[in-house]
């Protein structure tokens, strides 16, 4: 952790601090954390309300932050957690499986007023998709948000090799699918 | 003067289409790097395509829920409390010695623990999900403790290799 993270931090901890250190925290990772959250679910208002719990949960459990990670890295893992329990549980009630969800997130992208993708956009959220939760995990962070492979071995809490073979086979299911669909 | 010259260059006949120079610069970028499917992964040409509503961003706040600050006010005085205990104890001693037990009893020991996972997974668990990945966070801080490099890798892969439908999924 840096300076200003543990400053950050130490204010968010303090009663008579917080409240200005949550606008800052808010206002700082707020963009990467929704494009992280709506990469994953597709939607934009599924995304405002993990966005909104996520941040809820961050301020509440930010004395159980032990510095040993980037606190940026640990708010991204609270996203993920937010994100994959969220899919789950909506694939629970809709009784189907994660497969099944991921095709109908995709189908309903078409008529989404908040995606005005091309065709090849939308083939390639098809593509990904199709991949294991894992590869899509690490495909999103690298090729959309821009993540580093050290960054992404944080948050993941994997090691930077593993992640690179793992992309690369995502980038090559994703090239497979888009030549054979 | 010649009376077989050639007439000038600019007057071969030839045309070209309207504004064909202008657009030639972009048909060989549009070329070279086009968003064919081979190439956009490589040169990152593509988006998301998703959008949020206008200034959805710039107006995001997060209203953290009111602090439950109120003090609990016991409704029980510590003399009540072993009056209660005390008679609790005498009819429980003799409602044992009156029913001899043939059952065994119920306990957490009984229980199954697949039959707690199915409980949960069919949505018995009234509980609203928020208050349930607060677990996640709260009770003991389980994630950031899950200490996986513990586990044998031997057991792993035997635990993979019973449980993946497709066991080649192993060497990815």
């Amino acid at each position: 952790m840096d300076k200003s993270e543990i400053d950050l931090v130490e204010r968010l901890r303090n009663k008579a601090t917080a409240q200005d250190a949550f606008r800052e925290l808010v206002s700082l990772h707020k963009e990467r954390l929704y494009w992280h959250i709506r990469n994953m679910v597709k939607n934009h208002d599924d995304t405002d309300d993990i966005l909104q719990n996520t941040f809820i949960k961050i301020f509440k459990n930010i004395r159980n932050f032990k510095g040993e990670s980037k606190l940026f890295s640990w708010m991204y893992r609270i996203a993920t957690n937010e994100a994959i329990t969220f899919l789950n549980q909506k694939a629970r009630k809709l009784q189907i499986t994660s497969e099944d969800l991921q095709e109908q997130l995709i189908s309903n992208l078409e008529s989404d007023v908040y995606f005005d993708g091309s065709e090849i956009e939308l083939k390639l959220q098809k593509a990904i998709a199709s991949l294991p939760a894992k590869q899509q995990q690490v495909f999103n962070m690298k090729y959309f948000e821009d993540l580093k492979y050290r960054e992404i071995a944080e948050i993941l809490e994997t090691s930077e090799g593993a992640l690179k073979a793992s992309y690369h086979i995502a980038a090559k299911k994703i090239e497979d699918f888009l030549k054979t669909n | 003067m010649k009376k077989n010259k050639l007439p000038h260059k600019s007057k071969s006949g030839f045309k070209i289409p309207d504004d064909y120079f202008g657009n030639l610069e972009q048909d060989l970028m549009d070329g070279l790097f086009s968003k064919s499917e081979e190439s956009f992964l490589h040169n990152k040409q593509v988006s998301s395509g998703f959008k949020t509503p206008e200034a959805y961003l710039e107006n995001f706040n997060v209203e953290l829920p009111a602090k439950e600050d109120t003090g609990v006010i016991s409704i029980f005085s510590r003399r009540t409390f072993y009056y209660v205990a005390g008679i609790a104890a005498v009819l429980f001693a003799v409602i044992n010695s009156l029913f001899v037990q043939t059952e065994a009893e119920a306990s957490w020991d009984n229980l199954e623990l697949s039959a707690i996972e199915n409980y949960i997974e069919e949505g018995y668990l009234d509980m609203p999900e928020s208050e349930i990945t607060n677990y996640l966070y709260e009770d003991g801080y389980n994630i950031e403790d899950a200490d996986f490099r513990e586990v044998n890798s031997n057991a792993v892969v035997e635990y993979l290799d019973e449980h993946l439908e497709d066991p080649a999924h192993i060497y990815e």
